[in-house]
């Protein structure tokens, strides 16, 4: 009799707890649908190595000189000695999304004399994200006054880079 | 009950656009990146002093004689030297504390009434930059190798000093 009882008591016990997990799991089932549209990254961008034109010589007439993002720059009525290095970038952002690079039109630098302008920005970054880092480079073209205007001297200034998807 | 459904569901969309079309600009990164350039006047080497071994009596064997960056000479036995020999001397200028080197050309001969002897093995006492005034003035020494028996007379040659920038 004592152990009759005792066994009938286990098995409501075991019934209780059974309907508490069936309800609980169909409420969760309704809400799933909405998560998607949250997942984002936030774009990252930094400078690796600074654009440097290097040294160039005047000539009688006002030349350029471009840089490529990638090779040797090409000089017009200029002289190119060495140092040149396009600028190098990263950006961090979600693989497989667009990668748009947006440059400048034009900017100058500045120095001992007159400021010259750089402008004709390029970049070899892919059109997407191939993966969650991506690195690329700037190139732009120089603008030098004549050997008669143009001080000899160092001279520098600011670009932006602006990635966006 | 039906009202607040459909209130809620326009409530619900807004949020959605408002991530699609704020996301775009949230994340589009933009960072300045530098740019320079150096503009050099032209580098410039001149030959202050001619290199001279001044007079050489060498021994039948002839040999090899080295004038050094100080304007002295050295041999093997046998050779009697007259005169005053001076190394060569050259200025160069170029940018102020700017890295430099020299170097030569090779493959030098010096002609006269006998056969071309051998001038090589420049030696030179360049700075390793140009000062702060952008100059840089060094002197150059050389071996000078005499063919057996060679014959005498006055002989002359040229060589060439490449400042590099």
């Amino acid at each position: 009799m004592i152990t009759k009882m005792q066994s009938r008591s286990l098995a409501l016990a075991a019934a209780t707890i059974a309907v508490g997990l069936g309800s609980q799991q169909a409420l969760a089932t309704s809400q799933t649908g909405t998560a998607k549209a949250a997942i984002v990254a936030a774009i990252v961008v930094t400078e690796n190595t600074q654009m440097n034109f290097g040294f160039v010589i005047p000539g009688a007439s006002a030349g350029t000189l471009v840089l490529p993002p990638t090779g040797a720059p090409t000089a017009t009525n200029v002289t190119y000695l060495n140092g040149s290095v396009a600028g190098a970038w990263n950006a961090t952002g979600t693989s497989g999304q667009p990668l748009v690079v947006t440059l400048d039109a034009s900017d100058t630098i500045t120095g001992p004399g007159p400021a010259m302008t750089i402008d004709t920005f390029s970049t070899d970054a892919p059109a997407t994200f191939t993966s969650g880092s991506v690195n690329f480079h700037v190139g732009a073209t120089l603008h030098v006054g004549t050997a008669a205007t143009q001080t000899a001297g160092n001279y520098s200034g600011t670009y932006t880079v602006t990635v966006n998807y | 009950m039906l009202a607040r459904a459909t209130g809620r569901s326009p409530a619900l969309a807004a949020g959605a656009l408002a991530l699609v079309l704020g996301t775009p600009l949230a994340l589009a990164t933009t960072e300045r990146g530098r740019a320079s350039a150096t503009i050099v006047q032209g580098v410039v080497v001149t030959e202050a002093v001619p290199m001279s071994f001044a007079a050489v009596a060498p021994p039948p064997s002839g040999g090899a004689i080295v004038l050094s960056t100080a304007g002295t000479i050295r041999s093997s036995g046998g050779f009697v030297f007259r005169g005053t020999p001076a190394p060569g001397a050259f200025n160069a200028r170029g940018l102020p504390h700017h890295p430099t080197s020299v170097s030569f050309s090779t493959g030098n001969l010096v002609t006269g009434p006998g056969p071309a002897m051998r001038l090589g093995a420049f030696t030179n006492n360049a700075a390793p930059t140009f000062d702060g005034t952008a100059k840089m003035d060094f002197a150059v020494g050389a071996t000078l190798v005499i063919n057996p028996n060679q014959t005498p007379g006055q002989y002359t040659g040229t060589y060439a000093v490449t400042v590099n920038f």
